[in-house]
C-alpha cells in the first residue's frame, strides 16, 4: 500500500490446529478465521505505527507431516517465549512513538490461554479491568494465527471514533501495532454477523466422538461406501456449477434453472441460456428428508429441495442441521463446504471434493 | 401410435426364492428361474430364439444369461433401467415378438445385490462423476422427500399430524408383511403389528425400519410368444394388454412448481398403459396390482398416481382395507418389495410372476389366491428425484 503498487488489499488469517486428543492444547485451541480490507481512502481504522521483534524458540510447532501440534513445556513457552517477546515489542512501540498505557482505549493482546494476556497487561501497566480486550478463550479458544486479528474485530465492534487501540500478536517473536479508529467505523459495523454475531449464534457440539470423526481422528463406519470415483476432468469442465454455483437462465422464457442446461426445462428452446449465479441468494426448504442410515460423520444426513428468491430450485445436502428446527418453508442459504460424504473417496484418491450445501440462515439469537 | 395389446402372450414363468442368497451366484439364479419358465411353458431351452437380460450390478451385456444357459449364438440384449429394469426387459422382449421377428423369446432379470456393499451401496455420483445419474441422493432420502411433502400438504385436510400419517404407512407395512407370510418364496416372513412399525427406529425420517423394503438376491424370467403359438402350448396363457414407460428429465428438481405429491413418471407410464389396454376406470377395472413399495409412502402415492384412489384419498382407502388381500383391489398379494424382496432388475418380472399365477388361479398358496381376477397390473419406479423412470404393465387372460 505504501509503495503504491495497490490501492486496496484483502488480508486474511485463519487457523485450524489439532492438539493431541485429551491434551491441554486440544482443550485450549479453537479454529477461526478473519479478514480485513485494507485501502487508502475512506478508512475506518489507520495504522499509526508498529514495532517487531524476532525470537528464535521452539515452544509450539508442527512439522510438515505432523497431524498434531507439538509443544515444549508450557512454563518454558510462556516465560521464555510469549511474555518476553510480547513485552519487548509493545515496549518498543511505546518508546518509538512516545506512548504510555493510558494513551490506549483498548489493548488487544493475543493470549495462549485464559489468563496470560492479563498477566502481560499488568506487567506493562495497563488497567486490566477497563483496557484489556477479553481474549475470549472460554468461548472460542486460542485460534492461533487468526487470534489477534479476531480479537481486534471484537474490539472494533465496541470501539468509538477517536479511540486508539494497541494490537499485539505472537509467534517466534511478536508484532505490535498502534491503531486509530475513525468515524467510518460506524458505517462498516453491522454489515455482517461479525465476531459477536457468530459467537451469539453458535451451536454447541456436545459429542466428543462426533468431533473426533469430523477431524478424521477416528474413522467413520463405512459398511456401505459410495461406489463413485472422482473425475478431475468433470471437475474442471463443470467448474461453473460445482464451484461458482452457476445455473442458467433461459433468455427465451426467463426460466432460472440449476444446474446449467442446454435445452430449457420449461420452454425447450435450445442454447438460449445465459449464466445465472445463485451465490448469496436466499431460499426456502420445499421438502426435505433426514437419513439415519447413510454413513456419515453427521447424522442424520439431511437432503433438501430449495426454492430460491428470483427463481430456481436446487436439490442439495444440508449442513448445520438442527433436527428439531428443520421444517418446510425454513429460510436457508447455500454454503461452500468440503463434502464429507465423499471423504472415503477423498482418502482413497487423494482428492478433496468441495461443493455447495444448504444451511439455515445464521442470525444472532 | 400402435399398441402391444393382445399381440404377445406369456406362456411360461419362473422365479427363484428371494433373500440373502449367500451361496448362490448369478449363474444359479439365471438357471433356476429360466428352467422353471421353460418347464412351465413346456418348451426346451433351444426353442428360445432371442433373449433379453436385465441387471443393474450383476453383469454387463447379455453374456451372463447366455453363459448360464449355454445358448448357441442367439442374440441377447442387456437392459438396464434402474428399478424398472425387470419390467422394461419384458417390454423390450415383447416388441421382439410383436414385430414378427421372433416366435419365442426369453426375458430374464437377475440381481445379486448382496455381493455389493451390503445390498445397494451408496451411489452418490455428484457432483464430480456423472457415470450413473445426473444427480444422486440416497434412495430412502429421495422417496422420503415425497413423504414429507405429502404429509405436509394434506395435514389440514385430514386434520392429522405426522404421527397419524405414519399410522397409514404402518397399515401398508402390516398388509405387505401379512401377505409375505403366505408366500413361500418371499425374503421376509414375519408377522408385525402397527405398533411394531411406529416404535421401530427411524431410518430415514419419516420412515421407520418397516417402511423400507428388503434388499435381496433373486431372479425371475418369462417365456413369451405370439398368441397363435401360445394356444398350442397352453390354454391359460396370459396376454400383455398394455405397457408404458416414462422417464423424467429433471423437472421435479429444476422447477419449483413441481409439488412432490406425485410421481409424474408414474402418471405418464400408467396413461400409456391404460390407453393401450383400453382402461378408463382403473379403480374398477384393475382386479389386482403389484406396486413398487420400495418405501411404504411410494405405494401410497402410487395408488393415487395410477388412479386407484382420488388425489389425497389414498389414506382413506388404505384405512378401510380396500387394498388388503380380502379387499376390493388387492395390492402386493405376494408381500411386495417389502417382504418378497427387491433385487432391482428382477422385481418387475417377480411382480409379473405373481400376476401371471393369480390370473391363472395357480398361486402356490391358496390362502392368497384372489378370486377370478380379470386384469392385473404391475408398477415400478426407479432412478432419482426428477429423473425417475416409471413403468406400468397390464396383463389379462384371453377372452
Amino acid at each position: 500500500m505504501k509503495a503504491g503498487s495497490t490501492k486496496n488489499a484483502l488480508v486474511s488469517a485463519s487457523d485450524c490446529r489439532l492438539g493431541p486428543p485429551g491434551s491441554l492444547l486440544e482443550r485450549n485451541m479453537g479454529d477461526g478465521s478473519v479478514a480485513f480490507l485494507v485501502g487508502d481512502t475512506d478508512v475506518a481504522v489507520t495504522v499509526e505505527g508498529s514495532y517487531h521483534v524476532y525470537n528464535e524458540i521452539i515452544d509450539i510447532w508442527r512439522n510438515n507431516a505432523d497431524s498434531y501440534v507439538r509443544s515444549w513445556e508450557n512454563r518454558f513457552a510462556i516465560e521464555q517465549g510469549y511474555l518476553p517477546s510480547m513485552q519487548k515489542a509493545i515496549q518498543g512501540l511505546m518508546e518509538s512513538f512516545n506512548y504510555k498505557p493510558s494513551d490506549f482505549s483498548k489493548a488487544v493482546l493475543y493470549s495462549p490461554d485464559a489468563r496470560r494476556s492479563a498477566q502481560l497487561g499488568r506487567r506493562l501497566g495497563f488497567d486490566i479491568q477497563n483496557q484489556l480486550q477479553d481474549p475470549l478463550i472460554d468461548v472460542m479458544g486460542d485460534t492461533g494465527a487468526a487470534a489477534a486479528l479476531m480479537l481486534l474485530v471484537a474490539a472494533l465492534e465496541a470501539a468509538e471514533p477517536g479511540d486508539r487501540i494497541l494490537l499485539a500478536s505472537y509467534g517466534n517473536g511478536a508484532d505490535a501495532f498502534s491503531l486509530k479508529v475513525h468515524d467510518n467505523i460506524k458505517k462498516i459495523r453491522g454489515q455482517g454477523l461479525g465476531l459477536k454475531g457468530h459467537l451469539d449464534s453458535k451451536r454447541l457440539m456436545t459429542d466428543y466422538l462426533k468431533y473426533l470423526k469430523w477431524r478424521g481422528i477416528v474413522p467413520i463406519d463405512r459398511a456401505a461406501g459410495p461406489v463413485a470415483s472422482y473425475s478431475a476432468v468433470a471437475a474442471k469442465r463443470e467448474y461453473d456449477r460445482n464451484i461458482s454455483l452457476h445455473g442458467s437462465r433461459c433468455m427465451a422464457c426467463e426460466y432460472v434453472q440449476y444446474p446449467p442446461q442446454r435445452v430449457c426445462t420449461k420452454c425447450h428452446e435450445k442454447d438460449q441460456m445465459e449464466p445465472y449465479s445463485f451465490v448469496g441468494k436466499r431460499g426456502k426448504i420445499f421438502t426435505y428428508n433426514l437419513d439415519y442410515i447413510t454413513p456419515s460423520v453427521e447424522q442424520p444426513v439431511a437432503t433438501t429441495e430449495v426454492d430460491f428468491e428470483g427463481g430456481g430450485r436446487i436439490q442439495s445436502y444440508m449442513t448445520e442441521v438442527d433436527v428439531d428446527k428443520i421444517s418446510i418453508g425454513m429460510p436457508v442459504e447455500m454454503t461452500f463446504r468440503r463434502y464429507t460424504l465423499w471423504e472415503e473417496i477423498a482418502q482413497r484418491e487423494g482428492t478433496y471434493v468441495y461443493f455447495w450445501e444448504s444451511k439455515p440462515i445464521r442470525e444472532p439469537t | 401410435m400402435g399398441s402391444i395389446r393382445d399381440k404377445v402372450a406369456i406362456v411360461g414363468m419362473g422365479c427363484t426364492a428371494f433373500g440373502e442368497l449367500w451361496d448362490k451366484g448369478i449363474e444359479d439364479l439365471v438357471v433356476e428361474c429360466c428352467y422353471e419358465a421353460f418347464e412351465d411353458a413346456g418348451i426346451a431351452p433351444k426353442d428360445i430364439q432371442a433373449g433379453w437380460y436385465a441387471s443393474r450390478e450383476s453383469g454387463f451385456t447379455g453374456a451372463h444369461l447366455a453363459r448360464a444357459l449355454k445358448t448357441e449364438y442367439i442374440p441377447v440384449t442387456r437392459v438396464e433401467n434402474f428399478c424398472c429394469g425387470g419390467q422394461d426387459v419384458l417390454r423390450n422382449a415383447c416388441y421382439g415378438i410383436a414385430s414378427g421377428v421372433y416366435d419365442i423369446a426369453l426375458a430374464c432379470g437377475v440381481e445379486k445385490t448382496k455381493d455389493h456393499h451390503g445390498g445397494f451401496g451408496l451411489f452418490i455420483q455428484e457432483p464430480l462423476d456423472r457415470g450413473m445419474t445426473e444427480w444422486d441422493i440416497p434412495p430412502a432420502s429421495q422417496f422420503g422427500q415425497y413423504a414429507t411433502r405429502y404429509f405436509h400438504h394434506y395435514r389440514d385436510y385430514y386434520k392429522w399430524d405426522f404421527e397419524d400419517f405414519k399410522r397409514i404407512l404402518a397399515i401398508i407395512d402390516v398388509k405387505n408383511h401379512d401377505n409375505g407370510l403366505l408366500t413361500a418364496k418371499a425374503h421376509l416372513h414375519r408377522k408385525i403389528t402397527i405398533d411394531d412399525v411406529l416404535k421401530a427406529r427411524i431410518i430415514s425420517w419419516p420412515f421407520t425400519l418397516y417402511d423400507a423394503c428388503g434388499m435381496s438376491d433373486g431372479g425371475a424370467a418369462a417365456v413369451i410368444t405370439t398368441p397363435e403359438i401360445a394356444k398350442g402350448l397352453r390354454k391359460d396363457y396370459i396376454l400383455v394388454k398394455g405397457q408404458g414407460v416414462a422417464t423424467g428429465s429433471g423437472q421435479s428438481t429444476m422447477q419449483p412448481e413441481f409439488d412432490f405429491l406425485s410421481f409424474p413418471e408414474n402418471v405418464a407410464a400408467a396413461n400409456a398403459a391404460y390407453t393401450e389396454a383400453g382402461i378408463t376406470n382403473p379403480r374398477e377395472e384393475i382386479s389386482i396390482a403389484e406396486l413398487h413399495d420400495c418405501f411404504s409412502s411410494t405405494e401410497l402415492i402410487t395408488i393415487e398416481d395410477l388412479g386407484f384412489s382420488e388425489r389425497g384419498k389414498a389414506p382413506e382407502d388404505v384405512e378401510v382395507g380396500r387394498f388388503l388381500l380380502t379387499g376390493k383391489q388387492p395390492i402386493n398379494t405376494d408381500g411386495g418389495l417389502k417382504c418378497f424382496g427387491h433385487p432391482l432388475s428382477a422385481s418387475g418380472l417377480r411382480m409379473t410372476y405373481e400376476i401371471y399365477k393369480q390370473l391363472q388361479g395357480k398361486v402356490d398358496n391358496p390362502e392368497r389366491q384372489v378370486k377370478n381376477p380379470r386384469l392385473g397390473l404391475i408398477h415400478n419406479i426407479g432412478g432419482n428425484v426428477g429423473i425417475h423412470v416409471g413403468a406400468v404393465s397390464i396383463f389379462g387372460l384371453p377372452e
